[in-house]
């Protein structure tokens, strides 16, 4: 193993998660501020010292935090292309750019609100209103046949899945059923009800064969951490969680992946994580057997399985009798998956909860805890590229 | 303009915004040919038509007429309406189908004019021309 050590997660700070709109008054900023602030006191560092911002997704104003939270001055700001694809990975930017020194203590962050003019889960056929999204000669050959929607391109993803491998419903049933088993006890958890078979079962089904409990929910909130020099970390409030290793890429031939659909067959029914799970291993000589936890981007519970397999987990066209063994869940399983419930039974703030999970648990403080935890993997995606995938170790 | 086929979504999202590249398949829609982007260099194939063929990065490039035969590589029965102008349209049949001469090529369409409980993936299928205006035709896909 050659985990690197040069750099850490320090502070961890979040808001309450509320459905959709309910954050309503505060503002977007608002929220973002109350989370930074909130990881720069975990972390016990001066907020005014955060001099950097790595984003994914798109971004924030950075000028606006400066003005905001009176930032003395601003020594990194940048992002990771493509939407959810980059959660993990903005921790990796931020930890390059303190190798490179380019800042000390550099935020990443996610901050969302979706009101009625602004929700997630754009449309590429609606022409105005809350889910438009803008038209492209790319855009022609997709929302003309009514898909117009993520779920719709996860559907048949996993569809092929369940051809090709003989891969049931069940299996999305034990994501969501262990997931939000993983969410009860959570006091900020939005979703507490358990899910039994039966319950999954007689839910609507949206896009078959995805039903509601396979999509995730629409919610507020704001998660921020804050990532520094091991040397810094040494003198700070918790034992550092080192970013021991990450990537961000993907196979060429994903392409635009789900947006597309025109992968081959090898890579068609994956989350397209297979290359940066590679080059994750590759960089840091580890093996998914020496992981202790997996905090997997789960917009849509089939996108776990697939990231399972791609992340090496058990082998490929398998994970329907990995999962059905009991190999995710907290409790008695060989790789526990989202011990915080998830995108969707938690909270989804884009996968941000996820690394923030992925620091509890490496720091030993995570609600959920799994035993003697060394090493964390938190993924971001799929499917834009770059995917990202991020070690944590204590 | 005939009648739609069955089972086929709003005509509402049938709006296109052709670039350069993807006119030509579009022009050829509207005469009911189903077309591909084809490299002249190398022959590969590819869909949606880019300015470049991805295996030799050739721009020369031609749109021969199909046979219109397909495969059906997967699908979705979709249930539940996410925009207000598919309100009317569920449930109907997304589905990604592998033209059969053009190896390579695979297109988003709907499986139409049949049960959607009856599609399954490997389905032989054949395009249908959807006239969802004057100037607009989308190609849609029936069992074969």
């Amino acid at each position: 193993m050659t985990l690197e050590r040069d750099t850490a997660v320090v502070g961890i700070g979040a808001t309450d998660y509320t459905r959709r709109g309910a954050s309503y008054p505060q503002t977007p900023i608002e929220l973002a501020c109350k989370a930074i602030i909130a990881a720069a006191e975990d972390a016990g560092i001066d907020v005014r010292d955060v001099d950097g911002f790595a984003y994914y997704s798109g971004g924030f104003d950075t000028g606006l935090f400066a003005q905001t939270l009176g930032l003395k001055e601003i020594g990194f700001s940048a992002s990771l292309t493509g939407g959810g694809n980059g959660a993990a990975g903005s921790v990796g930017l931020a930890s390059a750019a303190v190798k490179d020194r380019q800042a000390k203590y550099v935020v990443s962050l996610m901050t969302l609100q979706q009101t009625p003019d602004s929700r997630l889960g754009a449309a590429f056929a609606a022409k105005s209103g809350p889910y438009s999204r803008a038209p492209t000669a790319e855009g022609d050959f997709v929302a003309p046949y009514g898909s117009v929607a993520p779920g719709h391109f996860f559907s048949m993803m996993f569809k092929r899945h369940m051809h090709l491998y003989g891969t049931t419903r069940d299996a999305m049933a034990e994501v969501c059923i262990s997931q939000r088993e993983n969410a009860l006890n959570r006091p900020k958890a939005i979703r507490k009800d358990p899910i039994t078979l039966d319950d999954y079962y007689a839910a609507r089904m949206i896009s078959d064969p995805l039903c509601l409990f396979d999509y995730t929910m629409e919610s507020d909130g704001a998660v921020a951490v804050i990532t520094t020099s091991a040397d810094r970390a040494k003198d700070l409030r918790h034992p550092p969680a080192y970013v021991a290793g990450w990537a961000a890429g993907g196979d060429g031939r994903w392409g635009k992946g789900m947006s597309w659909m025109g992968m081959d067959d090898d890579l068609f029914p994956t989350a397209g994580a297979g290359q940066v799970a590679k080059q994750l291993y590759e960089r840091t000589g580890i093996g998914p057997s020496d992981i202790d936890v997996a905090l997997l981007y789960d917009h849509f519970s089939p996108m776990v399985l697939l990231q399972i397999e791609d992340y090496g987990f058990c082998p490929k066209g398998e994970v329907g009798a990995f999962v059905a063994d009991g190999n995710i869940r907290f409790k008695g399983g060989s790789i526990p998956v989202n011990t915080h419930g998830g995108n969707l039974s938690e909270a989804y703030i884009i996968g941000m909860t996820h690394v923030m999970e992925g620091v509890e648990q490496v720091r030993g403080t995570a609600i959920n805890q799994v035993d003697d935890c060394a090493l964390a993997l938190v993924t971001g995606g799929p499917s834009a590229m770059p995917l990202s995938g991020l070690l944590l170790s204590r | 303009m005939s009648a739609r086929p069955r089972g086929a979504p709003s005509a509402d999202l049938a709006v296109l915004h052709p670039d350069s590249w993807t006119i030509h398949f579009w022009e050829a829609a509207k005469d009911h040919r189903l077309t591909s982007a084809h490299c002249d260099n190398c022959g590969a194939f590819r869909m949606p038509p880019t300015p470049f063929c991805p295996k030799c990065l050739s721009q020369e490039t031609s749109w021969p007429t199909l046979s219109g035969d397909g495969t059906v590589y997967s699908f979705t029965i979709i249930r539940h309406a996410v925009i207000p102008q598919l309100a009317e349209s569920v449930p109907y049949v997304l589905a990604m189908v592998d033209l059969d001469d053009a190896p390579g090529a695979r297109v988003f369409t709907n499986i139409v004019e049949c049960d959607p409980e009856t599609v399954f993936v490997g389905q032989p299928v054949r395009v249908v021309w959807d006239d969802t205006s004057d100037e607009v035709t989308i190609p849609r896909f029936t069992p074969r």
